[in-house]
């Protein structure tokens, strides 16, 4: 009995233990390492973040790229927007005139009369005048020729003068013993003529042929009729017309008259002017001068400046006209740029003194071109005339895409001046656009930039929340901002991620002078506000708004720079790999 | 009498509940333990040389005590969890809490492989005692993976601040040498049994890496890697550590960068003596002892009564000095606190372009990671892990063939140090046949154990297993919470009368 009791005991004591191992040990199906494990991790931490460092202090001209043959070009370390081109050849040209010849018949002169026959056989008349206007006319002139002080002919032109005797008085001679014809004083008798004198012809003893008379010839070089405006002769619809008297004064003596038969000798003087191909005319001549219209096109813009938020406030931007006058008078032009974008007007400017400004004048200058600048602000510059047009920076406040120059050369001077009738006179011009970036309080630029790619490069990367901080010198004297709606979530597809908020706090703020840095601090933090969101990023759009702040009139040069230093990258709460 | 008895067996006990609150302590295990209170088992001298064998043996060549195992202080339960819809996961998943991951996990995450091979053994009884003679291959390979470093990898930057992670004693421990084992136990009265076990050792290959500190601090200003007394020793005959500069055999990373980036000519200082990991090997011609050692086992039991029997060992004090070592030191720190200049344009073929920056910093971690040979041929002596055992067995007064024991197992390898606490129940119900079933607590956790040993005149096998309690994933019977498991098996042929102990009050009762 007492052993059944131990084997009993002992029967239990080993199931007692024995069931110890088995009771407390067993399979946990929920364990099972066949299935699937959910590699998802997450690594960082609650305050996952690394110092990113600093870059190198970034100049200008690494982040504004310039090209040849780009608008934007770098001169003497300045940042310029440059422009130029020629302007469409033009030229003008004053007709030819000609004048027909003339006939001027001057009454007769009545030497003798039977009603006051001479009593002796040798008779010598008194003083006879007779007196006849000029019947000159030239049609068909050039309109832009107002009034003609003065023309001269292509070769001269004879004047000629017959006195031709009649009448049946007999007598043995008969001889001018004087004789004056008395030129209107327009005309321009060539040099050296005898018995020429202020328009007055004197003739002396010159005997009479009975049928052939007396033949004076008078070379005639050109008119002239005065040298300053009112002196001349006006132009009345394309017609130059003259009527000036000409004046004969005579004495005439006759030897041998038949007293017996009382008659009459009268001597008719007549005057030809020949025909006249005018070569120049001086006078107030107002040529028509055409300039086809410019289209000034602003394609090769850096990115920065076509956004549609850009404004330029340029301190004292320039355009510039190269041309040169091959007419003897100042031409003054006038104008109106316009300025296009997108095919909408964006501001137009008017120039010229037609136009309430300044005159702008091109001085004679033969085919020697000058160089006439405008200006927002008085400005001195070598070889060229300023001009200023205070709201010129209003034609590139928006940048337009094209800018059209209409130019209306014009002389506007009723000053005489002589054009060569039948010449072009061209106009070669060219204009030149310079914009100095140095910027006035009312600029702003925009620049936009995009990164894409995150999803091939995160793919299996997740993040509810990321910031950036960093220090920025800025030795740019522009406040560089980044407004919070400008950056902008984009997916695979280009469209905006919603679910996504972006806080940006500070801003970088400008070197006041272009040289010494300021220091700012800024932070860009995004976060995601609805699940997934950040997963569909493919990239990110962003703008950065620049504007002079208190760094205005400051030129923008490429050797400023800005530098980022003590760059951190934060990641809360880590970052979720998916490794499955 | 009655007093000193008492205050021996508090003595015991208080050292052996001791044992159990020592933390830092390191998984270890060589025969097993769940032998130690049967009486039939022919090994049990191996924990404690004053244990007499029943009978005389000769263990069968190669597998007369064979005892291989791996231990761990985390389990799959450690890095594997269970989210709440029932998928599991790993610890670095964002659903789990850095809380419920640290929470259980070890302070040290180690990690421990065994073999432990009689080649050959012999027990007889003359001179006045039990004599034994064994042949032995022991092998131990062990790392530590401190606690700081998970929560490192889980924690990151877990303040604003930024983190400071210390995380001490990372290494790795390989331990290899043959043993030859002379044993002597004999009772002084009958109560008292001691024994001792002289042992010459023979190294054959010992690999030691133990970094003492990894500081890693983590900012918004600067990320540190620090390693501190970062010591690599290798130690074989025949084995050929060549460094870099040696073999050539360099990699992209040993070469300097040019001012755009690409890779030079140029070596980087320090490359030629970093240790070409690739190119360690062995010389076939050259294998052999690398090193010579002694170590001695001391044992005592003492039979108080008819119930109670204490027992007390000391094993493996001694050393092995071992030549032919190779030591390694890694010197290189790693700083990032931001690149310099990053160059903004045109960053190909600048020296300061991101890329190249970031190779630079590629390199520097890589170069971390190197170890600079610093020595060869040099002479080490090693302590062995010394084990202490204390052991109180009680017999069943009313059935003596059942007792319980609990033993208290201590091994001191500084960091790897292990303690262990076993109760265990055994029952010998046949002359022939005895069992162990047991459960331990451990710094790698609770074990079971089960000792079956068949021994009856002749012949003698036995086999067993500690097991950790718990739950075990379904694919691979794994267990969840610490992966740990021994076997200890062998087969021996046994000669000569049962020993009659000098203390014998209660007869055997038979079935």
């Amino acid at each position: 009995m007492r052993i059944n009791v131990k084997r009993e005991s002992l029967i239990g004591a080993v199931l007692l233990l024995t069931s110890l191992g088995v009771t407390t040990s067993c399979i946990d199906n929920s364990y099972d390492l066949d299935k699937d494990i959910d590699m998802t991790i997450n690594v960082g931490g609650q305050y996952l973040a690394f110092p990113i460092g600093s870059t190198e202090k970034t100049t200008l001209d690494k982040i504004i790229e310039v090209k040849e043959g780009d608008d934007l070009q770098v001169i003497n370390g300045a940042y310029h927007l440059i422009r130029k081109d020629k302007i469409a050849e033009s030229t003008t040209k004053v007709g030819l005139a000609k004048m027909d010849p003339s006939i001027i018949a001057i009454p007769p002169i009545n030497v003798v009369n039977p009603l006051e026959f001479p009593a002796e056989i040798d008779y010598v008349t008194e003083n006879i005048e007779s007196a006849a206007n000029t019947q000159i006319e030239i049609r068909d002139i050039d309109q832009s020729i107002r009034e003609i002080g003065s023309l001269t002919a292509k070769q001269d032109v004879n004047l000629t003068i017959t006195f031709q005797p009649d009448g049946d008085l007999i007598y043995n001679t008969a001889t001018i013993q004087t004789l004056k014809i008395i030129f209107p004083k327009f005309l321009k008798f060539k040099e050296g003529i005898e018995g020429l004198k202020d328009n007055t012809l004197t003739i002396t003893n010159r005997p009479i042929h009975r049928t052939d008379g007396v033949r004076i010839q008078l070379p005639i070089t050109g008119f002239m009729f005065g040298t300053t405006p009112g002196q001349g002769e006006e132009i009345v619809n394309g017609t130059f017309s003259l009527k000036k008297e000409i004046k004969v004064e005579t004495v005439v003596d006759i030897k041998g008259i038949d007293l017996s038969r009382k008659a009459s000798l009268n001597i008719t003087p007549t005057i030809v002017l020949d025909a006249m191909d005018i070569n120049s005319i001086t006078g107030t001549i107002k040529p028509n001068i055409d300039v086809e219209s410019t289209d000034v096109k602003l394609s090769n813009l850096p990115d920065f400046l076509q956004d549609d938020e850009v404004t330029l406030d340029i301190t004292n931007p320039m355009i510039s006209f190269k041309a040169n006058n091959p007419l003897a008078a100042n031409i003054e032009l006038d104008g109106v740029m316009t300025g296009y974008k997108n095919g909408k007007i964006t501001k137009t400017v008017k120039i010229g003194s037609d136009n309430g400004g300044s005159a702008i004048i091109l001085k004679p200058s033969g085919m020697e071109q000058q160089t006439i600048s405008l200006t927002r602000k008085p400005v001195t510059i070598e070889g060229a005339t300023n001009v200023v047009v205070p709201n010129l920076n209003d034609i590139i406040e928006t940048i337009p895409d094209r800018i059209t120059v209409e130019l209306k050369p014009a002389i506007k001077t009723n000053n005489y001046f002589t054009v060569n009738l039948g010449q072009d006179y061209t106009f070669d011009s060219n204009y030149e656009i310079d914009i100095p970036l140095s910027f006035g309080s009312g600029m702003q630029i925009v620049y936009k930039d995009s990164v894409d790619g995150f999803r091939s490069d995160l793919e299996d990367i997740e993040f509810k929340k990321a910031s950036i901080e960093l220090t920025a010198d800025n030795a740019i004297p522009l406040k560089l901002e980044i407004k919070e709606s400008n950056i902008i979530p984009k997916d695979v597809n280009g469209k905006k991620v919603d679910g996504v908020k972006v806080t940006v706090t500070g801003i970088i703020n400008e070197s006041k002078d272009g040289v010494a840095p300021t220091t700012s601090k800024l932070a860009i933090a995004i976060e995601e506000t609805k699940d997934g969101a950040m997963n569909q990023m493919d990239g990110i759009v962003f703008k950065v708004t620049a504007v002079p702040g208190q760094a205005t009139n400051v030129q923008l040069r490429s050797d400023q720079w800005v530098q980022f230093k003590e760059i951190k990258l934060r990641v809360p709460n880590g970052i979720k790999v998916d490794l499955n | 009498m009655k007093q000193m008895k008492i205050r021996v067996l508090i003595t015991i006990l208080s050292a052996a509940v001791a044992t159990l609150f020592v933390s830092d302590a390191m998984a270890q295990t060589q025969n097993s333990r769940s032998t130690y209170f049967l009486e039939g088992s022919t090994y049990r001298h191996e924990q404690n040389p004053a244990f007499m064998g029943e009978r005389g043996y000769v263990s069968l060549p190669g597998l007369g005590n064979l005892t291989f195992g791996a231990q761990s202080t985390a389990g799959i339960g450690s890095f594997l969890f269970k989210k709440a819809n029932g998928d599991l996961t790993t610890f670095m998943n964002g659903d789990i809490t850095s809380k419920e991951f640290l929470k259980k996990l070890p302070n040290s995450t180690r990690m421990g492989i065994l073999l432990d091979e009689t080649i050959l053994s012999t027990g007889f009884y003359a001179w006045g005692g039990f004599n034994t003679i064994g042949i032995s291959v022991k092998s131990n390979t062990n790392s530590n993976l401190p606690k700081e470093l998970f929560k490192f990898m889980k924690n990151g930057v877990d303040s604003e601040a930024g983190s400071l992670y210390n995380i001490k004693n990372i290494g790795i421990l390989s331990t290899n040498y043959a043993e030859i084992a002379f044993g002597h136990a004999r009772e002084i009265n009958d109560r008292l049994t001691i024994g001792v076990k002289a042992k010459a050792l023979v190294g054959l290959a010992k690999a030691t890496m133990h970094i003492d500190e990894l500081n890693v601090f983590a900012s918004e200003d600067k990320w540190t890697i620090t390693p501190k007394n970062a010591e690599l020793y290798l130690s074989g005959k025949g084995l050929i550590v060549p460094t870099k500069g040696e073999t050539g055999n360099y990699e992209d990373t040993d070469y300097t960068l040019d001012a755009n980036g690409n890779r030079t000519n140029v070596l980087k200082e320090g490359s030629k003596n970093q240790i070409s990991y690739d190119d360690i090997e062995f010389d076939d011609s050259n294998i052999g002892p690398t090193g010579f050692g002694v170590a001695f086992d001391l044992g005592a039991t003492y039979k108080l009564n008819d119930s109670w029997t204490f027992s007390a060992a000391v094993l493996d004090l001694g050393f092995i000095s071992w030549k032919n070592t190779t030591k390694g030191t890694m010197e290189n720190s790693f700083t990032f606190d931001g690149f310099k200049d990053i160059v903004v344009k045109d960053d190909e073929g600048k020296e300061n372009s991101l890329d190249n920056q970031i190779d630079r910093i590629g390199d520097d971690l890589a170069a971390l990671a190197n170890f600079d040979r610093t020595g060869t041929n040099l002479k080490r002596t090693t302590a062995l892990a010394a084990t202490m055992n204390f052991g109180a067995q009680y017999t069943l007064p009313a059935y003596d063939r059942l007792n319980f024991g609990l033993l208290s197992s201590t091994r001191l390898q500084g960091s790897y140090t292990w303690t262990e606490a076993r109760i265990s129940a055994n029952v010998a119900p046949l002359s022939w046949f005895e069992t162990s079933v047991n459960y331990a607590i451990s710094n790698f956790g609770s074990t079971a154990g089960l000792m079956l040993n068949f021994h009856p005149r002749g012949f003698n096998f036995f086999i067993g297993a500690d097991v950790p309690l718990g739950k075990f994933e379904p694919a691979y019977y794994a267990p969840i919470n610490r992966a740990t498991a021994t076997v200890n098996l062998g087969i021996n042929f046994t000669f000569g009368p049962k020993h009659k102990r000098k203390y014998k009050t209660v007869e055997v009762q038979s079935l």
